[in-house]
């Protein structure tokens, strides 16, 4: 990509050909539109005049996580129950990306329904990290980092609830970023957690991931939660709050390279504490599992999807292990006997914690900065087996979807090889300053980082 | 006599689709549609990722018209928000029902106590026989109206429907077609268990389906059977309520907010503005149409139970008592005839301005009431002006007939009716009407009917001689 390319068609059919190629190894999409997205580089070319002028992402060629509707391609959520699945529109936040230029070559792989970190669960195999092979590329938008990440694409779209932007962009060393609940419409993105659920970009530089969140933005009224909100009350001179609880029970080497990382944005930090953020975890999965078995009823083989007769069996053959037992243990919390002591009791610390990071920004903190991620990607099939255990990796990254704040991940350093995030949070509504703050952070520190990373050989010499 | 015997207690549940123009959640026109499947959208279909697109304001404005028409009061704070009431079926998209906390409690109707009135989706139409969804329904705001167990008779019952419907009628909030209201009736008798019958499709119905019950509850008792908690549904072309299941234990919808939808503030001003907005009720119509008109409580209270002819009577404004009893009388019998005929036909257009049609009903009720023009005449005049469709009064020859013409239409009609003049002359009177009929038929309603019998008695009576 970038200023050799050629005519808007000749990029398409080099992209597209680049992620055919690729797929095998990396199995970052699930459906690649080569015709599609040629068609549209045409019609575009067409267009040129008046495009070059109004649209910001003319000729960007994009992929997009497939728990996103895109009108007339398959949306599969990596799930088997839509494995046929078309969708018959377009989500808003594709549109608004689509009138300003870009261009959809394919939808891209994830965990199943977005229930995962790690690229891993979905009905269509894993995702692998180009960096290592060996290893995953963080969830659950993992085909959408991947894509970037090898350079099929100039940015992706995908989905954040507890870190699915953010985990793969700091596993695929790129920059990632979750906006304001709200802020960005959600009408076209598949459940996951309503309350939390964020359409995201990631890019490998700043500057694609402001001009597409820019597009994205803006009040949708077909999404009636979404708003026109842009704050801007952040100082000239804004002061970095580190809480502790941010480096608790993170791998040694990621929190020397993200504390260093830090200290090379030569802003003024302070020491803060959230004491809630323990809680973050339990609390992310009760509201989770309650939004998504509600979300997770239509589901039963009637209207569209696989069908097996009847909707126990059809709901049976459909899922996989982690969508059932999230629907399960949702459908148990929520009947009335328990949803007073798991709800109702989620809500109310789910509360407390807002009002804690709230107080932490009204004292003196613009931003939070940590590490996005605990540890460096591990290695497939030596996932953690204990699903707690494996929930704890949101552990750094719940609490902005619980709060419905600004976060970001930017490129922090490499351990032999190996991404580091560093992780950015800002008060709600700020989302412009918090991709202010990236563009810095990338220029101090993350441009270097990203370029100290080797894709794996295996890649290079793909057949 | 056993503690709680002979004691009938008996809620009701109404759900009364909303006249907006589109649906709670989506865009999609709400209503009745030609054909199934064609009002529907991403977001009624429930495709995957398809959000609400925010609470149709106009159909929570016209929920808290009806709460507060039924004495209820908004919730503090104004807020109302939706919760998600989960169970699987066909004509649910979602799998579960969008359902707002209430818009309006306690309130005093008609002598029952209204619990509350809330606001939420209805469902698609499913046929379970041909296994086939509708989802054009699907979405369309309803009414909630929740009564206590407050009535003990089904003629409580009835009547209390009869006053709601007017006053729903005085809102024009809720759809009027066949199956736009429907109404879930709990019974118990003599203190036993709780038999719901669900969604019957009309207020009539409700009584039906009520009398039904109770005698169907007491046959059980005779035989020594216990009644047990059960759901059932009223069987329109039997008349009888049929089984659906037994509750062993309540159901559980697993309620919890709707997280994609944001709760509606009802500030005080917005509620103070519906409220000064408010129809006057029918009762207070009543009332004051007899003071300031001086005709008979009956017939003010008749006139005050329909909102249109109440409207006519009031646009017409009698000058004194005896010309306002007329038109009173003359909307009551003729032109609600009318009315009844063509609502039920779906052909009622009852235009907004009402002072064009003044003058034709002042004229018309004085011309009935003194015998110079037929009610049927009358009637086809009114049919003419309401009937949609039609371009209006014009079409229809309004000129008495007198005299020599009504002789010639006598001589003509008796031409195709020998049997019935020889009948007559046989002695046997009543066979003057079929040719009356025949005449009038003949001269379009347009002579007096006593003029056409002096003269066909007349022809008849010289024949015989």
């Amino acid at each position: 990509m970038g200023a050799a390319a050629g005519t808007i068609s000749q990029m398409v059919e080099r992209a597209v050909a680049k992620a055919e190629k690729l797929n095998g190894k990396l199995n970052a999409f699930i459906t690649i539109d080569g015709a599609g997205a040629l068609a549209r580089a045409k019609e575009l070319e067409g267009q040129e005049g008046v495009m070059r002028e109004h649209g910001a992402l003319f000729g960007k060629i994009i992929a997009v996580k497939d728990n996103i509707a895109v009108k007339g391609l398959r949306c599969t959520a990596s799930s088997r129950t839509l494995e046929n699945y078309v969708a018959p529109y377009t989500a808003t936040v594709i549109e608004r990306l689509l009138e300003r230029g870009a261009i959809v070559i394919g939808k891209t792989n994830m965990d199943e329904f977005a229930a995962g970190g790690g690229g891993t669960s979905g009905h269509f195999g894993p995702v692998r990290n180009p960096y290592c092979l060996e290893r995953v590329p963080g969830g659950s938008s993992s085909g959408s980092a991947v894509a970037v990440a090898a350079g099929i694409v100039d940015f992706a779209i995908g989905t954040d609830t507890a870190g699915s932007i953010r985990a793969p962009a700091a596993f695929c060393g790129l920059c990632g970023f979750r906006p304001t609940w709200g802020a960005a419409s959600r009408h076209g993105l598949l459940d996951l957690g309503m309350s939390m659920d964020t359409p995201c970009p990631i890019a490998r530089g700043p500057d694609d991931l402001i001009a597409a969140f820019e597009a994205m933005r803006g009040r949708d009224d077909r999404d009636q939660s979404s708003l026109d909100e842009r704050r801007t009350s952040v100082g000239s001179r804004p002061v970095l709050g580190v809480p502790e609880e941010f480096f608790q029970g993170v791998d040694k080497e990621v929190e020397e390279i993200v504390r260093k990382a830090i200290d090379g944005l030569g802003m003024e930090t302070k020491d803060v504490s959230i004491p809630s953020s323990k809680y973050g975890v339990p609390v992310y999965y009760l509201t989770v599992f309650a939004e998504f078995s509600s979300a997770m009823q239509k589901y039963d083989g009637i209207r569209y999807g696989i069908s097996e007769g009847d909707i126990y069996k059809t709901r049976r053959a459909a899922f996989g292990a982690e969508v059932k037992r999230r629907v399960l243990l949702g459908t148990y919390i929520t009947l009335k006997e328990h949803s007073s002591r798991w709800v109702a009791a989620a809500a109310r610390v789910r509360g407390i914690l807002a009002r804690e990071v709230d107080a932490v920004f009204a004292k003196g903190a613009d931003f939070l900065v940590g590490p996005t991620m605990p540890f460096v990607p591990w290695i497939h099939g030596k996932e953690i087996t204990d699903p707690l255990q494996n929930y704890l990796a949101d552990v750094l990254t719940v609490q902005a979807n619980l709060c419905g704040i600004p976060a970001g991940s930017v490129p922090a350093g490499d351990i032999r090889g190996l991404p580091v995030g560093l992780q950015v949070h800002g008060p709600r509504g700020h989302d412009d300053a918090v991709l202010g703050l990236m563009k810095l952070a990338y220029g101090k520190v993350g441009s270097r980082a990203q370029a100290n990373l080797k894709l794996d050989g295996r890649l290079l010499s793909a057949p | 006599m056993k503690a709680g015997e002979g004691r009938m207690m008996i809620g009701l549940e109404i759900h009364a689709q909303l006249l907006t123009a589109s649906k709670l959640f989506c865009f999609c026109p709400a209503g009745p549609t030609q054909s199934p499947n064609t009002s529907i959208c991403p977001v009624c279909t429930a495709q995957p990722g398809a959000k609400p697109a925010g609470t149709n304001a106009r159909a929570m404005e016209q929920a808290v018209r009806i709460a507060l028409m039924v004495g209820c009061t908004v919730p503090e704070g104004g807020r109302v928000a939706f919760l998600r009431k989960h169970y699987f079926y066909p004509d649910l998209p979602n799998n579960y029902q969008r359902t707002s906390t209430p818009v309006g409690a306690d309130g005093l109707f008609c002598g029952a106590r209204i619990r509350e009135v809330h606001l939420e989706e209805d469902p698609g139409r499913y046929d379970i026989r041909k296994d086939k969804v509708d989802l054009s329904r699907c979405g369309t705001p309803l009414a909630e109206i929740v009564t206590d167990p407050d009535f003990s008779t089904p003629e409580e019952v009835r009547l209390f429907l009869k006053k709601l419907s007017t006053v729903l009628d005085y809102l024009g909030a809720t759809r009027m077609e066949a199956g736009s209201t429907r109404i879930d009736v709990n019974v118990s008798t003599d203190g036993g268990r709780k038999v719901e019958v669900k969604n019957v499709n009309s207020f009539h119905n409700v009584y039906r389906a009520i009398k039904y019950e109770v005698i169907r509850q007491k046959n059980m008792r005779r035989r020594g059977l216990e009644i047990l908690q059960e759901t059932c549904h009223f069987d329109e072309l039997q008349k009888i309520t049929i089984s659906s299941r037994q509750k062993e234990s309540a159901d559980d919808y697993r309620y919890f907010p709707d997280p994609d939808i944001v709760p509606i503030e009802l500030s005080p001003r917005e509620v103070a503005r519906i409220c000064a907005d408010l129809p006057e009720s029918p009762d207070a119509k009543a009332q004051r149409l007899q003071g300031a008109f001086s005709i008979s409580a009956k017939n003010a209270r008749a006139l005050s139970e329909h909102k249109d002819l109440a409207a006519l009577f009031e646009a017409v404004r009698p000058r004194d008592g005896k010309r306002a009893e007329a038109c009173a009388e003359f909307l009551l019998n003729d032109t609600l005839r009318v009315f009844n005929y063509l609502k039920k036909k779906g052909l009622l257009a009852v235009p907004e301005k009402l002072e064009y049609e003044a003058e034709f009903f002042s004229q018309a009720a004085e011309a009935v009431a003194s015998g110079k023009m037929t009610g049927k005449l009358a009637r086809r005049l009114v049919q003419a002006r309401f009937e949609a469709g039609r371009t209006g009064p014009a079409d229809v020859e309004t000129r008495q007939v007198e005299g020599a013409e009504i002789e010639r239409a006598v001589h003509e009609a008796l031409k195709g009716q020998k049997g019935a003049a020889e009948d007559y002359c046989r002695g046997k009177k009543a066979a003057i009407h079929s040719i009356v009929g025949e005449v009038m038929k003949a001269l379009g309603y347009r002579a007096d009917p006593k003029k056409v019998i002096t003269v066909l008695e007349k022809i008849l009576n010289s024949k015989q001689r």
